[in-house]
């Protein structure tokens, strides 16, 4: 079968319609299609291929949602990727529960510093073990940020190694307040300690005796407790 | 490089979110074009063109204006084709154009122009051609498509096929002769 157009020629004459020809190539095909009407038929039809596809791809719409839907799955992916790393800060920190009373205590536990000293760094008494009261009653170590955990949800896309606590590596001991923050079972006494002296300055050694005494029946009511169960 | 492209691209870089969008809304409907070609089903070629602008997304930070912004996303859209190409099909098979035609239904490609007797042959050969364009082989489909349709350079092509640009002109021009000869046998 005879071809309808000239081989030689027939890659290049696609190359030209691409504008990819070297200008002394373009130039002697270009001549060679002026003179032979079967490649000039073969030109013509290749460019028809190309106006047809492009017709073709300018006919088409973009479907409805597209980009909100791509909005969507970015958002998905970086809500993942930020579930997935806790930010670093977070890790190891002490829990800190709600204070409700903490805007006010912030100002009252300046002008109470002695008091909180007090409260704090009085020795245990009585047992020669753990002070009793509220402080001995709460020895446990922090444990690991709730909030250092990924939010649930995301936790379910990329589920994460738990972060590390670094607080079950402290040695045992008193429990120290990190950072320079009181404990909880500190916060609770140094509370119940301010509440007590907001009735005026002068009734800050009551409270202290007040609270004095609290520990003292704490303490009474744990030995009694101890005795009853030694005793049964 | 003068490019409006490379300017968009290097602006999200910086934190311009609004680029992004603007990138998405020059570019999404070309990519979703090629790939409906490549592809041949309309709900794949969607997922990919998310699929290829997230990895825009997530690569921003490592995104160096070395190459034409349109280049670059072709390569990532190429090779995210070419892959789903190879695995094996789990969806329906993308209905033909014929098909859609006869039963009296849009076409995938309908054109909005009023229907007139050369609109409607422009249309039978489009649909000829876009048939005869799914039978190629894909390295001819993309290589013709990306070519003489979104204007890329055999150089660029090259790239988004990890071929060489003599490769690419063959392959150009083993697609488009094969369509020419179907478009003369349909008339």
């Amino acid at each position: 079968m005879t071809p309808t157009f000239c081989p030689e020629y027939d890659e290049d004459l696609s190359a030209l319609l691409d504008g990819e020809l070297a200008a002394g190539r373009a130039e002697e095909v270009r001549a060679h299609v002026a003179a032979c009407a079967r490649c000039a038929a073969r030109l013509a039809a290749f460019a028809r291929v190309d106006s047809t596809l492009s017709r073709s791809a300018s006919a088409q719409r973009m479907p409805a949602g597209l980009e909100a839907r791509l909005r969507q799955r970015i958002l998905d992916g970086e809500a993942g990727r930020a579930g997935g790393a806790p930010p670093r800060e977070r890790v190891g920190r002490a829990p800190r529960r709600p204070r409700g009373w903490i805007p006010w205590a912030g100002a009252a536990a300046a002008a109470c510093a002695g008091l909180a000293l007090f409260v704090l760094l009085r020795p245990a008494r009585e047992t020669g073990g753990p002070a009793p009261g509220r402080i001995a009653e709460s020895p446990a170590p922090p444990t690991a940020a709730p909030e250092a955990a990924p939010p649930r949800v995301l936790a379910e896309r990329a589920p994460e190694p738990t972060p590390p606590r670094v607080e079950e590596e402290a040695p045992p001991g008193p429990a120290t307040p990190p950072d320079g923050e009181l404990s909880d079972a500190s916060e609770d006494e140094l509370s119940l300690a301010l509440e007590l002296s907001q009735v005026g300055g002068e009734d800050v050694q009551q409270a202290v005796s007040d609270l004095d005494l609290i520990r003292h029946l704490d303490a009474v009511e744990r030995l009694d407790a101890l005795d009853s169960g030694n005793r049964g | 490089m003068d490019d409006e492209d490379v300017r968009l691209m290097l602006a999200f870089q910086a934190g311009q979110s609004g680029a992004f969008d603007a990138l998405f809304r020059r570019w999404a409907a070309p990519l979703l074009r090629y790939l409906e070609r490549m592809l041949g089903d309309a709900a794949s070629a969607e997922e990919l063109v998310q699929e290829s602008f997230l990895r825009v997304f997530n690569a921003r930070d490592r995104y160096a204006p070395d190459a034409r912004f349109s280049t670059w996303l072709f390569t990532i859209a190429t090779n995210l084709a070419l892959n789903e190409l190879r695995r094996p099909r789990r969806r329906a098979p993308h209905r033909s154009t014929e098909a859609a035609e006869e039963e009296g239904s849009p076409l995938p490609l309908e054109s909005t122009e009023p229907r007139a007797d050369d609109v409607v042959d422009a249309r039978r050969r489009g649909a000829a051609v876009e048939r005869e364009l799914q039978d190629l082989p894909e390295r001819q489909r993309a290589a013709l498509w990306l070519t003489a349709v979104e204007g890329l350079s055999y150089a660029e092509v090259a790239e988004a096929l990890e071929a060489t640009e003599k490769s690419v002109k063959a392959l150009v021009h083993r697609a488009r002769a094969a369509l020419a000869d179907r478009l003369q046998g349909s008339e």
